[in-house]
């Protein structure tokens, strides 16, 4: 006690400085506003430099816990964006007795004597050929051959096509076939003398076919001619269909096919 | 400064003139003339530390009074009467062993500014920083300070100058 008694007597000048400071000190931030709203928004200042800091450290290391997620999440994204080709989502759906599977026409080869075609989806859509294939437009042709995730396709431009047809405003029937090597026309044959055809007639796929949904659009009559010996018409067509280029496809199978067959004669 | 009644007498009109004429001047912010830190300065030199920290105390607790700024003053002038006997010391060495004066004409203009602008200075700066808070705007501290240590300087030697010289002993 004594010691401490001489202490305070030995710097009793040093310590009434202090304690006169540390007053005046109070009496200024306690009386001063603007003093206490410069003290406030320092003290804040610091605090948003301490927690800035301690979050940049926090970030820092918590850095490989966000990297992990990152990778969790770019896998999903990657799952989500690529077929899964062990187990293929099948997305088709069934509409007048036909199973439609979209899928993308690659390409068709015009160049050589027999022309075929490409599209993107085979067995593990769940096709099984023959089957149709449509565009968004008019119909490409038909598909003979699958491996699973491919399809080779015969379009309407191969010379041994033939597609049952007839004109959408009479509803009489022919056959579509193969014109020439230019593949945006075809000629739509047997069809009854009698028909009214004009240029700019629509020609569909009608019932009788095994592999079209009827109905489906092929082309529009170009120019009409009779062959007077057969006493039918014939019609040039121009395909609705660009088969000149890549394009969303659907590949259309009948499911009525058995049925449809057993009550033929 | 050796006689304790020039000095008294001193406090009584320094302290009349700072508080009805200086503390009513105010120049754009910058130019608040104060002359009462002179009171400190001209204490005799023997005077004691401890009695002379509590009348600086009390005398810069008036001018806070007087001008609302808190403890400003207090703080300023309690330190300028704690550092006074060395600054006294590095400009008139042996001044309190030998009660030396050293009013403007005793000591000469050479060493009498010295001695203010230790004072002067330090008394000023200090007080300015803590107005601007902890000197967060130091071109405005040191321009406040050096304004003021320049008028209250002149005016403190004008003061001084007229003042009776002292007769030593």
């Amino acid at each position: 006690m004594q010691n401490i008694l001489r202490f305070f007597i030995r710097y009793r000048m040093v310590l009434s400085l202090l304690l006169l400071q540390t007053l005046g000190l109070s009496l200024t931030y306690a009386r001063s506003l603007a003093h206490e709203n410069l003290y406030w928004a320092q003290v804040l200042e610091r605090q948003a430099q301490w927690r800035g800091w301690l979050n940049g450290w926090e970030t820092y290391l918590n850095l490989r816990e966000e990297n992990s997620a990152l990778i969790a999440e770019l896998s999903r994204i990657r799952s989500a964006a690529e077929p899964d080709s062990s187990n293929p989502p099948v997305q088709a759906y069934e509409e007048f007795g036909f199973d439609f599977v979209p899928g993308r026409l690659m390409f068709i080869t015009h160049n050589s004597a027999s022309p075929w075609g490409l599209i993107d989806v085979g067995r593990d859509a769940g096709l099984k050929p023959p089957f149709a294939v449509l565009g968004s437009r008019g119909i490409i042709g038909i598909a003979y051959e699958t491996t699973d995730g491919f399809s080779r396709v015969t379009p309407l431009s191969h010379p041994s096509m033939r597609i049952s047809a007839s004109a959408e405003r009479s509803g009489h029937f022919g056959t579509l076939q193969w014109h020439s090597a230019n593949a945006r026309f075809a000629e739509f044959v047997d069809v009854a003398y009698e028909a009214d055809l004009k240029k700019g007639d629509r020609v569909v796929t009608d019932a009788r076919s095994d592999l079209f949904p009827a109905g489906w659009l092929i082309g529009t009559v170009d120019r009409v001619s009779i062959d007077s010996t057969q006493f039918t018409k014939t019609a040039l067509v121009r395909l609705a269909a660009d088969l000149y280029r890549q394009q969303v496809v659907m590949a259309a199978v009948s499911i009525r096919k058995v049925e449809r067959d057993s009550i033929a004669p | 400064m050796t006689r304790i009644g020039s000095w008294l007498s001193l406090i009584f009109w320094v302290l009349i003139l700072q508080l009805l004429v200086l503390s009513q001047i105010e120049v754009s912010g910058y130019l608040s003339p104060y002359l009462y830190p002179l009171v400190i300065v001209l204490a005799p030199a023997n005077f004691n530390r401890y009695g002379l920290l509590i009348t600086a105390a009390l005398m810069g607790l008036a001018m806070d009074f007087h001008e609302g700024s808190g403890g400003l003053h207090l703080m300023a002038t309690s330190l300028l009467a704690y550092t006074r006997p060395w600054m006294l010391n590095a400009v008139i060495p042996r001044a309190a062993e030998e009660q030396l004066p050293f009013a403007p004409q005793d000591l000469g203009l050479g060493k009498w500014f010295t001695l203010l602008l230790l004072t002067f200075g330090l008394h000023h700066v200090w007080l300015f920083l803590w107005a601007s808070h902890d000197g967060h705007v130091w071109s405005l501290v040191l321009l406040r300070s050096l304004i003021n240590i320049v008028v209250s300087g002149s005016l403190a030697t004008a003061i001084g100058w007229f003042y009776p010289k002292s007769s030593q002993g």
